[in-house]
């Protein structure tokens, strides 16, 4: 019998040999010696690399972890799955890759984790790529400056902060401004306008909730099919929001990289730097300000660099980033803020008070800026929104001496007035973004004086008179504006027709 | 006061003096001695894993198997041939057996830093997770 026994297990230990010959020798091995909080010390695989993958075998299963601390005598990983599974003295074997998400046209219209896997109850995802959720940005010479415009559809920013595809805006302020809001109906202007911008939303630890909600939105309105929204709630471990906004990049640059064009929303990068903060301290970095470890700019930065626009030569797709900030008491000279501020290419600054006032969307005149947009804009915009933001910042100041009312000279009453009519018209509601033709022929309409006899608050509904009966009476007009070609000058015959219809319109709404 | 030696300096060093015929139980009262004066007691069994590791450099490999039953010494010569293969320089191996009835058949090959899971109770595991 005994004979047998060894006689199999030799068979056994043949088998095993020859397997092993196929996987190219023994396995690298370590063991698990201490692990909490999302994070595992592990002693071994001296051969591990920064951020490849490690698998844990748990008596529940592999659970996969990730390689951050590469030190002398142990790593500090970091773990994807259930922690709880993960015990003192566990089996670790390094997989031989870095971390890598599924990509493709399979993932629009899906709800997924920052691994790739499905939220949305529906069929797995199954794509023929994946990419690594760390990669290199661009070069220099693989770039071309933003030229075209990604418009959002918000009056003001189309006109004053000008969006180019492949820019880094930063959409910032404190919580319940609008600031989602704003990004949100970027999405939606992207299916609209079918412009063929790919959306892809990513959610850091925002509330599931809200996620839902937004999702619900997007599919009512028809933008989803075009969309992949990477979901983490606050209950999900740290690793996973430290992750989501790369592998958020990594699915959109397969789009950027086959010359297609892709719109990534983060939202948002504070509590994408808060999760980084507690799985660094865990780690046993030292912290720096805000307890912050001292390479959370890099974070943000390798981030957002791969945000580009692509020359000719390689393909000419673009990857546009509107990454969020939410500030806490206005203040943007707190650290995350200001890292970001510095990396990107403007920001849109939402106000409290101005929200408060119904002043909607919220964007501040005075604080936010675009600096590469001004060369995508179209130049039917351009025409019409050259002195706005000028006009509008110098409005915002005077309107605290309005109060005075009486004491004012004649310029500074008309510019006040002016403002508010311009500030009425910048109101925009939610979910109505606003294409080309409608953005011109309205700032147009406050700007040669054709809404000066309305009442400000009629100057709304004056707009949508104005912009219903251009559509009625020219719709061929209003198409050729569209395509942003077109200059809306002075005595030019675009000019004079958005002139006469809005004169006409005002008289309804005049006192 | 005594500074801290990373464990990976300390089991060189342990793995040099043993390599060049130092006596073990000299060896191990030196690094007993500094554990227990810079309060690193615990780390006595990492220490060991890595002085293991460290012989590997030195030709001396260690050699853990476990497996239901005895290994035969076909079986001893077949692992014994392997290391040498994986591990170039290879002077000496020293199988340490654990028996391990749990395990059902098969052998798991534990070499400093790296393993081998042979058996069929990691295999049934493995279709259980699948």
């Amino acid at each position: 019998m005994s004979k047998v026994n060894v006689a199999e297990l030799s068979k056994e230990l043949q088998a095993a040999i020859a397997g092993l010959e196929q996987r190219d020798g023994l396995e690298s091995a370590g063991i698990v010696t201490k692990v909490g909080d999302g994070v595992a010390s592990i002693h071994g695989l001296a051969k591990a690399g920064y951020s490849e993958v490690l698998e844990i075998d748990t008596s529940e299963g592999v659970v996969e972890a990730f390689a951050l601390n590469l030190m002398e005598d142990e790593i500090g990983a970091v773990i994807l799955g259930n922690d709880q599974q993960v015990s003192a003295g566990n089996t670790v074997r390094l997989k031989g890759t870095v971390l890598e998400v599924p990509v493709g046209e399979e993932l629009l219209g899906r709800v997924v984790d920052p691994l790739g896997r499905p939220l949305d109850g529906g069929p797995a995802i199954k794509t023929s790529q994946s990419n690594p959720v760390e990669r290199e940005a661009i070069g220099v010479m693989g770039r071309k400056g933003v030229h075209e415009p990604l418009m959002t559809g918000i009056i003001s920013i189309d006109t004053m902060f000008p969006i180019g595809r492949g820019q880094r805006e930063l959409i910032i302020g404190d919580r319940q401004t609008g600031k989602t809001a704003v990004a949100l109906d970027t999405m939606i202007n992207q299916a609209r306008q079918k412009t063929g911008v790919v959306n892809i939303y990513v959610a850091v630890g925002q509330k599931l909730s809200k996620i839902a909600r937004l999702v619900e939105r997007l599919k009512a309105e028809g933008v989803m099919e075009q969309t992949i929204v990477v979901a983490t709630g606050p209950s999900d471990p740290a690793p996973l929001l430290y992750l989501a906004p790369y592998a958020g990049t990594a699915m959109g640059e397969y789009f950027r990289d086959k010359g297609g064009h892709a719109l990534m929303i983060y939202d948002d990068l504070s509590k994408h730097a808060v999760a980084y903060r507690q799985m660094s301290l865990l780690l046993r970095r030292p912290p720096g300000r805000e307890a912050f470890p001292g390479d959370v700019f890099y974070l943000h930065s390798r981030l957002l660099e791969r945000s580009a626009k692509l020359s000719e030569e390689l393909g000419a797709g673009s990857l546009t980033a509107l990454p969020i900030v939410e500030t806490q008491a206005n203040d943007i000279s707190a650290y995350i803020p200001t890292n970001v501020i510095s990396i990107t290419d403007g920001q849109i600054f939402m106000e409290t008070d101005l929200f408060n006032q119904g002043i909607r969307p919220a964007i501040s005149a005075g604080l936010s800026v675009s600096r590469v947009g001004g060369a995508a804009q179209t130049k039917s915009i351009k025409s019409v929104s050259g002195h706005l933001k000028l006009g509008l910042s110098q409005f915002r100041e005077l309107a605290a001496f309005a109060q005075f009312g009486s004491d004012l000279d004649d310029a500074t009453k008309a510019q006040i007035d002016r403002g508010q009519r311009l500030t009425e018209l910048l109101k925009q509601a939610q979910y109505q973004p606003m294409s080309i033709w409608e953005q011109c022929a309205s700032v147009h309409a406050i700007d040669s004086g054709s809404f000066d006899t309305v009442p400000v608050a009629k100057i709304k509904n004056a707009q949508e008179a104005l912009l219903t009966k251009l559509w009625t009476d020219h719709k061929a007009d209003m198409r050729d504006l569209n395509k942003g070609a077109e200059k809306v000058e002075k005595d030019s015959k675009i000019a004079k027709l958005i002139e006469k219809t809005a004169i006409s319109a005002a008289k309804g709404f005049e006192d | 006061m005594s500074t801290t030696i990373s464990r990976r300096k300390l089991s060189q060093y342990a793995a040099n003096e043993l390599a060049n015929g130092g006596s073990i139980s000299d060896v191990a009262l030196q690094l007993a001695s500094y554990l227990d004066d810079t309060g690193r007691k615990s780390e006595a069994e990492l220490l060991q894993r890595d002085i293991e590791s460290a012989l590997v450099e030195h030709g001396i490999v260690l050699v853990r198997t476990t497996s239901a039953r005895a290994l035969s010494g076909e079986a001893k010569n077949d692992i014994e041939v392997m290391i040498k293969h994986e591990f170039p320089g290879t002077k000496d191996v020293t199988i340490i057996e654990l028996i391990d009835e749990s395990v059902i058949a098969g052998v798991k090959i534990e070499v400093p830093g790296y393993r081998l899971d042979a058996t069929v109770k990691a295999k049934l595991e493995k279709l259980k997770v699948a």
